[in-house]
């Protein structure tokens, strides 16, 4: 919170297609600069949803500014494919971060009037709702709460749509659908979603979870396997790149594309809730158990081994 | 001679009966609580899942109304006893009056008093949604838990200390100006700063001017007073309680972190022993805590203000069986809970 009440460093730099910022020339504007990690799919969600803002709002009211400090080339990708209207900078050697004072590696916002005064300052990305709530009220002075939720589906369509995914199987190369996963390989499928290159959140619990997990099945001659899910860009060879922060004991590994199409809408709704989100399927890939938020590490390993019948839990 | 085997006779018969005859503290006294409301139809919703994180996430003020944290949209909301609402407290932002990542609250008389930003900054407000004052709380890393007596405002900090942290006392008191007092009470010392700040968490209660609390992740209860004597620091892994014996096995058995392991990153894995605290103005102590017959059900411990267990309550609602999450009493002594009820989230009195 230290910049805030500060008026906005006045410094200058390039957005990626070389053409200069500088915070002198925005007039009459709130500023909204959110500091991201090309490769978080969190990350990239809450662009989006900064989009939709400045869409609301339109330029004039509003100036949007994103920053990066880490793979220029997935920056720059992200930039055309989520085709953005707001500029992008990469911020080499990390010039722009220790202007507001922020040295995280997880993002940051920074929220300034139009006076350039900073009224908002955190080392955190805000999720989509934050940033709408902290924009409308800058804008409109006050907050509408209740909001409409982004599109919600059902427990049914999940799991028609997760049926239907294609996935990338790690191990094989081949891209296979999510029942031929739960048919062939097992009865159950604990199937596991990452936010990818965020090796430092949760996934360190979780990963230890899952292998307890795994070893629980085998004491108790359950046929279930876990499943790791990573979205693209991920690949084989990140996963030796993982093993440097957390262990990677599984034998399977899958990835999907493109995460924010509609019809993959439900995994970025489900993820804002909750990182990471681990689903059950049975052998028809049909959903028997989707995890709550908030749930600890322990509570998610009883409550999946309790969905198991007539198995006696070891220990 | 034959007197001497009567003797030994008597004293045999009395042992067996002495450990057939289950102690009070054995039997589970069944309790129907009365459930005040469903936390789940309340508008705006609160959100259940999230708070039950905090440990102090939830207040009543003099004349029985609600203070929820609403963690998602930086704010507290107040309601009325019978679910209508009142309004909220905060917002997302850093101005005075708004709230950005409150993590505890506690209501004293008329004031309202948040612990913002993780705990890093407190915050009071009237109960009426009046910003009054702010302050500090320097080189905190966390603190969310929050009690107040009088003139002192009590704080369960963990602090961003990299070399010292197993020197740092439990509890931060402060005055309502922000003037640190002193740290008081005994931490858990831990091998790694991880551990400390992971083990070092705890639930407080405020009772007849004296300071009652239990770690969430290690078997321990305390008692200060006010003005940071000790009065008891139990261990109840050295007491005879049979679901906490159970606990300590299981961390043995399945090979969780404890405060010794040395651990630099967050991939601690270590179990929760207490689930909900409170003290009422008796200093009895009601602990909630996995029942040792079933797994997924909850039991309450109740210790005597000396800490020794004196009874153990399972609480129901409708019959059905509650996971108590939280345990909050409030000035006048009733006793409320935040706990699962079926797939319902209540809150009762009991």
């Amino acid at each position: 919170m230290s910049g805030v009440d500060r008026k906005i460093p006045g410094i200058e730099f390039f957005d990626i297609n070389n053409e200069l910022i500088s915070f002198s020339n925005i007039k009459n504007k709130t500023l909204l600069i959110l500091f991201f990690d090309p490769l978080n799919t969190y990350h990239k969600e809450r662009l989006i949803y900064a989009q939709v803002l400045r869409n609301k709002y339109d330029s004039n009211r509003i100036e949007v500014i994103g920053v990066c400090s880490s793979n220029k080339d997935a920056c720059r990708e992200l930039f055309v494919t989520g085709r953005f209207s707001f500029r992008f900078a990469f911020d080499k050697g990390e010039g722009i971060q220790r202007a507001f004072g922020i040295n995280e590696c997880c993002g940051g916002t920074v929220l300034a009037d139009r006076d350039k005064i900073i009224k908002f300052q955190s080392s955190l990305l805000l999720n989509s709702e934050n940033l709408r709530q902290l924009v409308e009220k800058e804008l409109t002075g006050r907050i509408v709460y209740d909001f409409p939720a982004l599109k919600r589906i059902s427990i049914q369509a999940i799991e028609q749509r997760l049926k239907n995914m294609a996935f990338l199987d790690l191990n094989s190369g081949k891209i296979r659908h999510m029942s031929s996963f739960s048919s062939a390989d097992s009865d159950y499928i604990v199937l596991t979603f990452f936010s990818g290159f965020c090796p430092s959140c949760r996934s360190g619990m979780r990963i230890a979870t899952l292998k307890r997990l795994e070893n629980a099945y085998t004491l108790n001659r359950i046929e279930a396997k876990s499943i790791l899910v990573f979205p693209r860009p991920f690949n084989e060879r990140d996963i030796s790149e993982w093993e440097k922060f957390v262990p990677m004991p599984f034998d399977k590994y899958i990835s999907f594309e493109d995460i924010f199409s509609d019809e993959e809408k439900y995994i970025t709704d489900m993820a804002k809730k909750v990182d990471p989100l681990t689903l059950v399927l049975d052998q028809g890939a049909d959903i028997i158990y989707a995890e709550r938020l908030g749930l600890s590490e322990n509570d998610l390993h009883d409550e999946i081994m309790n969905l198991f019948p007539k198995t006696k839990e070891p220990g | 001679m034959k007197s001497d085997f009567m003797k030994k006779t008597a004293i045999l018969v009395l042992a067996i009966f002495s450990s057939c005859s289950p102690q009070k503290s054995a039997i589970i006294k069944q309790i129907e609580v009365r459930s005040v409301l469903n936390l789940d139809v309340l508008s705006p919703k609160v959100d259940t899942g999230k708070i039950l994180f905090s440990r102090s996430f939830f207040s009543v003020d003099q004349f029985g109304n609600l203070f929820f944290i609403d963690p998602a949209n930086h704010r507290i909301l107040k309601y009325r006893k019978n679910g209508e609402y009142i309004g909220q407290i905060g917002g997302i932002g850093q101005g005075e009056e708004d709230l950005f990542n409150p993590l505890g609250l506690y209501v004293e008389d008329d004031r309202v008093f948040i612990l913002n930003n993780a705990g890093r900054e407190m915050k009071i407000f009237s109960t009426e949604g009046d910003y009054l004052s702010s302050f500090k709380i320097e080189n905190a890393w966390l603190a969310d838990c929050v009690c107040v007596e009088g003139d002192f405002i009590f704080v369960g900090v963990r602090y961003l200390d990299e070399e010292h942290y197993n020197q740092r006392g439990l509890i931060t008191v402060f005055d309502w100006q922000g003037k640190k007092i002193k740290e008081i009470g005994k931490i858990v010392r831990c091998a790694s700063r991880i551990g400390y700040q992971c083990f070092n968490e705890i639930f407080m209660s405020m009772a007849d001017k004296e300071i009652f609390g239990a770690f969430k992740n290690r078997p321990i209860i305390f008692c200060y007073g006010a003005n940071g004597k000790e009065h008891f620091w139990i261990n109840l892994g050295n007491v005879a309680i049979e679901e906490i014996r159970r606990l300590i096995e299981r961390e043995k058995s399945e090979g969780f972190e404890t405060p010794e392991t040395k651990k630099t990153d967050f991939s601690l894995r270590f179990l929760n022993y207490c689930r909900g605290f409170g003290a009422d103005e008796k200093g009895r102590l009601y602990y909630s805590i996995k029942s040792v017959d079933n797994r997924h059900s909850y039991i309450l411990l109740q210790f005597n203000k000396k800490g020794k267990l004196s009874e153990r309550m399972a609480l129901k609602s409708r019959g059905e069986s509650i996971v108590t999450e939280f345990i909050f009493i409030d000035c006048r002594g009733n006793r409320y809970g935040i706990g699962k009820a079926g797939k319902q989230t209540i809150l009762f009195q009991f």
